[in-house]
Parts: structure tokens; C-alpha cells; sequence
């Protein structure tokens, strides 16, 4: 085979491969995470004050956060929350790097969660009390050693344990549902970050009103934003909501990139017949050479074929190499929904690579098989 | 060794058929060497084509080695061309890729010898052919005459029991010619091979010992060559 043709060969083979590892990546994503959209939480959301991204988070100050509060319907639950990431603990005589939550007595009630003993309660939060509750790691960690917590020079006393998911993706800033440590706003405010309720940032406030549509939450906002001074920029986003707009963003773009490739894999396996075929119609006098010199039909469709499954063989690893290279491109992009390229998804590569290799030598091993060495011993050099 | 009887080849249908062979007997033996002589396009090449399994016959029957070869299926007809019969063409035919040992030993890749007796086989006859020196040069770096002998060499490899040659001195000067037509005679000589040769030139022709005289597809005169040179006319002339 001519190197010319034997290239055109191994890229239009290492096409199909990467176009197909696409096809099967995106598919199984678009088959995993088509599940997840819908998933909104009905009369539940986040009011943050941000920008455009929902994940981007300035915060509020806890004056403000109450005052937002205050302006929600009765009957209304809602829980500011403030975090402190990853700060330095002590438990006993050890040190120990935990999530401090300032939060609300009403937290609880965002989420379904086992709790041993008791959460902090209203009372405890209007008289400021030093008392916090642990997630279900921290306790294990600790045991019955566990009875007071000291976060800077203030000594909490731990009256409950809770065990479950706190976490909603797309809208909050951290996973809670593990290590973390859950006091009294007030508490946290004035004891671990020594501020007062005109200073430190609460993240976003947690808002349970099921009578209520986004958009009376942001009609409620609006109309008493206006009569401030200065208003801060607050935005209301559905529990599920971020999640929904990246995944529907995501899919969409992944959709588009699994139509690219399957035209793409078409064109390759296209590409592959015409190339083949073309490197056994330049060789006609060869081929009809070696029929007179005794080459049965076997015999060159075994050659034909051994030509093209080389070919194919450089081509899968040229293939699964590039696949591995846009993978990771695409990993970029669209991280956490990227189905994973591994071990299995190279050696499938390969062997697909062949099998098209197999599947597309047909035709052009037959042809070259089927020349009358007669008729081509005859055509002019 | 090879009997043909009756046989036909018509090409095309309707209008456009052409009866390139007509009602051809013919009966050679082993150690025979047999010039067939002609104009273009009287059958000579469809003649050849036939008797070495490359074409099928319209109608008739041939047998070769006592078989009828209209019965043998296509992987029965290569194996036949691969060892029974040794091809040389006009145009050599060498592979322009391949070295000339790669070319000399190509039919043994068909023929089920091991591939670490390829070289073995293929210098051997090589140097039988006094072009071993040439083993490892390409076509083009060869003359008409050597290319020639490399064809040979090549239809020699698997020590078949007849050569058919057609037309082998037609791009090669007389001199080389010659030497090429004596290569071909110590073949039936010493090894006793049948030659088939076909030829427009009588001097060519003058050095087998039978001469096959065909016009419009059949054999019009089938002799002894006499001693000297050989004269060829058509009967229209």
C-alpha cells in the first residue's frame, strides 16, 4: 500500500475512534444525567446576594439577611446561614479542621436528617447560648469525648448530632453534610468572627414557603427592596434551579458534540471504504499479478485485509490517544458530567478500531480478490 | 501432459462478440518446447491464457495432468497457475516495490513453503540464472535484459513443469532476445519443461522444436521447426 494512502488510512481510522469514544461518552452522559433534570424542589429556595452566577456569592450582613427576613409572609420558614470553611477546632486537647455553620434554630427543617439529641432551639439562639450540634463524622471521630467544642476562646457545649444529606447542588457553597459544626448565628457572630450584625457576611438566606412562586418571592423582594437606600442586588433561585439551568446548558452543548461526531464517524468510515478501495484499484496489476502468479482469492482478501487491520491498529492508537487529549478538553469544560475515559474506554477503542478495520476491508479485499488477472495484465502500465 | 480439445473462447455478446479461439485441438508433451506464431489479435495470448489456467475456455475441453481444469474452482486454478505453471510476460512485470529476490520469490507466499526456505529457493535459482549479484536491487535499476531474467527466475521458483511465455523478447534487443530464447531452451534441455512460447519473430520462433501457426483463432499449421530460421505467412497474403 502506498504511504500515502496507508496514512490517509490510519487518520480516517483514528477519526472513527475518536468520534466514536465521543459518541459512546456523550451518550452515556446524556444517558446518566438526562434523569437529573426536573429535579426542582417545590415552594423551597436560596436568596443570595450575587451577580448573574448563582454561584457566585457576596453575602449579606446578618442586619440585612434579618430585615429580608422580616419581609416574608407569615407562617413563612426561613434560616440565614453564615460559614466559616475549614476553620481550626479544638475537641478536647486536639486540634481538628471543621466547617463552622452560623445558622438558624429553623435549619433543620430544610432538610430530612436523623438527629441524636437535639438541634440548637429558639430559645437558645435569642439568649445567645453557646450550643452547637456536630455532623455524624465529627461524633464518630470523637465519641464520648465529644461534650464541648472550643472555636477561638469561646467553649461550646455539643447537644446533638446530625446525620444526613445537607446539600443542594448548584446552590450552596458547601456541602454541609459532613464536618461541620452548627451554632447560633448571633452566637457566631459575636463570639467566633467578633463582629456585629452590621458586619460578616451570611452567605444566603434558606426560604420553605410552599404557597409561595419564585416570582411572589421576587415581587416580596422587589417591593421592599425599592424602599431602600443602597439596595443590594438580591437574587431568588429555586432549590434545583442552578443545578437544572447548568444541566440543561451542559446537555445541550453535549448533544451538539455528539451530532458532530456521529457525522464525523460517518464521514471517517466513509473515508475509510474510499480510501481502501482506492489503494486496491491503484494496485489492479499487482493484484492481478500475484492471481496469475497463483494468489487464490483467499489469499488476497487475507493480504487486503492484513494491510487495512494494520492500518487499523495504528489508527485505534493514534485514536484513543487524541480521544484521550479531547477527553480531557471536554473534562474541562463540563467536568463533574463528563462520563469517565479509562482503561476500558482505550482498549474499546482499539478493538472498535479493528473491528471497523475488519468491517470496512471487506469490500475493497473482495474487489482486489475478484480481479481478472487477465484483464489486468493487459491494461497498459 | 495437457490436451486441448474443441476448444472456444468467445468474448462480448450480440453484435460485439468476437470469437477469439475457434475449435482448437491441441496435445503437448513433457520436454517440449512450442513456439505459437501469428498477427495481433489471431489467439495467441487467449490461447496461452487458457492452457495457463488464467481464462476459461467457452466451450471445449482441456485437461491437464489427465484433469478436466473447466471443473477446478477458482482456488483450484490458482494453485494449478502456482505450481504447475511458471508465467513470463512481454512487459516482465516485476513488482516496482519489491526487490528482485522479493519479486523472484513472490509465487512461493501462494505456494505453502515456509518463509524461511524463500531466500534459499530464490537465490538458488537466481544463481542458476548467473543474476544472483542482483538479488537485492530493485526493477528499475535493472535492464530490460536482466528484468527479463528476473522473470524468469520468478517462473522458475516453484520448479513448475511448464513455462508459458508470452511474447518475452518483445521489448528487448535482438541480442538480449536471443540470450533470453536460449535461457528458455536449456530450460526443455536440461530440465526438460515444456515451453510455450508465444512470438512475432521467426528467429525467435526457429529455436523450438514445434511450431503452432494460428490465424483468426485457429491453429492453422502444426509442425516440426526445422533447423534455421522460420517463416510465418498468413494464408491471405
Amino acid at each position: 500500500m502506498k504511504p500515502l494512502y496507508r496514512r490517509l488510512l490510519i487518520v480516517g481510522i483514528a477519526m472513527g475512534v475518536v468520534a466514536t469514544s465521543l459518541i459512546i461518552g456523550v451518550g452515556q452522559t446524556l444517558f446518566l444525567q438526562r434523569s437529573r433534570i426536573g429535579n426542582l424542589v417545590s415552594g423551597a429556595y436560596w436568596i443570595y446576594h450575587g451577580g448573574d452566577s448563582p454561584n457566585t456569592i457576596y453575602g449579606m450582613s446578618l442586619d440585612l439577611a434579618r430585615t429580608v427576613q422580616s419581609w416574608l409572609p407569615k407562617g413563612t420558614a426561613s434560616s440565614a446561614v453564615a460559614v466559616d470553611y475549614g476553620r481550626s477546632i479544638r475537641i478536647g486537647p486536639e486540634f481538628y479542621q471543621s466547617n463552622v455553620v452560623g445558622t438558624d434554630f429553623t435549619f433543620l427543617q430544610f432538610f430530612e436528617l436523623e438527629v441524636e439529641g437535639r438541634f440548637f432551639t429558639e430559645e437558645e439562639q435569642e439568649t445567645r447560648k453557646r450550643v452547637c450540634a456536630v455532623t455524624s463524622d465529627i461524633y464518630e471521630l470523637f465519641g464520648s469525648d465529644l461534650k464541648f467544642i472550643t472555636i477561638g476562646d469561646a467553649e461550646f457545649e455539643v447537644v446533638g448530632v446530625v446525620r444526613g444529606e445537607m446539600y443542594r447542588q448548584g446552590a450552596m457553597p458547601l456541602d454541609y453534610s459532613t464536618n461541620s459544626v452548627f451554632l447560633p448565628i448571633e452566637v457566631y457572630y459575636s463570639d467566633i468572627q467578633n463582629e456585629d450584625s452590621l458586619a460578616g457576611l451570611v452567605a444566603e438566606i434558606a426560604v420553605l414557603a410552599p404557597e409561595l412562586t419564585k416570582g411572589d418571592l421576587q415581587r416580596v423582594l422587589s417591593a421592599n427592596l425599592s424602599s431602600l437606600e443602597n439596595a443590594p442586588s438580591l437574587k431568588v433561585l429555586q432549590w434545583g434551579e442552578a443545578d437544572r439551568t447548568e444541566l440543561v446548558r451542559v446537555l445541550l452543548a453535549l448533544t451538539a458534540i455528539f451530532l458532530v461526531a456521529f457525522v464525523v464517524f460517518l464521514l471517517a468510515g466513509l473515508n475509510i471504504v474510499q480510501i481502501a478501495s482506492a489503494s486496491v484499484y491503484d494496485r489492479h496489476r499487482v493484484f492481478g499479478l500475484k492471481a496469475a502468479l497463483g494468489a487464490a482469492p483467499g489469499d488476497i482478501v487475507k493480504e487486503v485485509s492484513q494491510e487495512i487491520l494494520g492500518c487499523a491498529l495504528q489508527g485505534g492508537y493514534l485514536g484513543v490517544v487524541v480521544a484521550g487529549i479531547v477527553n480531557t478538553l471536554l473534562n474541562h469544560y463540563v467536568g463533574k458530567y463528563w462520563a469517565a475515559f479509562n482503561m476500558v474506554t482505550a482498549l474499546a477503542g482499539v478493538v472498535l478500531a479493528l473491528v471497523v478495520g475488519w468491517i470496512t476491508s471487506l469490500i475493497p479485499a473482495r474487489k482486489a480478490a475478484m480481479i481478472d488477472p487477465v484483464k489486468a495484465l493487459r491494461e497498459e502500465r | 501432459m495437457l490436451e486441448l480439445n474443441g476448444i472456444s473462447k468467445v468474448y462480448g455478446q450480440g453484435a460485439s462478440q468476437v470469437e477469439a479461439l475457434r475449435d482448437v485441438d491441441l496435445n503437448i508433451s513433457p520436454g517440449e518446447f512450442v513456439a505459437v506464431m501469428g498477427t495481433s489479435g489471431c489467439g495467441k495470448t487467449t490461447l496461452l491464457n487458457i492452457i495457463g489456467c488464467l481464462d476459461t475456455a467457452t466451450s471445449g475441453i482441456y485437461t491437464l495432468q489427465g484433469k478436466d481444469v473447466s471443473r477446478l474452482s477458482l482456488k483450484d486454478k490458482a494453485r494449478v497457475r502456482n505450481k504447475t505453471f511458471g508465467f513470463v510476460f512481454q512487459a516482465f512485470n516485476l513488482l516496482a516495490e519489491y526487490t528482485v529476490l522479493e519479486n523472484v520469490t513472490l509465487p512461493l507466499r501462494y505456494s505453502g513453503v515456509p518463509k524461511r526456505r524463500w531466500k534459499e529457493q530464490g537465490l538458488g535459482v537466481l544463481e542458476r540464472l548467473g543474476i544472483a549479484d542482483l538479488s537485492s536491487r530493485y526493477p528499475d535499476q535493472l535492464s530490460g535484459g536482466q528484468q527479463q531474467r528476473v522473470a524468469i527466475a520468478r517462473a522458475l521458483v516453484n520448479d513448475p513443469e511448464i513455462i508459458i511465455a508470452d511474447e518475452p523478447t518483445g521489448n528487448l534487443d535482438t541480442g538480449t532476445g536471443r540470450e533470453i530464447v536460449s535461457v528458455l531452451c536449456d530450460l526443455v534441455e536440461k530440465q526438460k519443461k515444456i515451453v510455450i512460447l508465444a512470438t512475432h519473430d521467426g528467429a525467435v520462433a526457429s529455436r523450438a522444436q514445434r511450431l503452432l501457426q494460428m490465424v483468426d483463432g485457429r491453429i492453422i499449421d502444426d509442425s516440426t521447426v526445422p533447423t534455421g530460421a522460420v517463416s510465418f505467412s498468413h494464408p491471405a497474403e
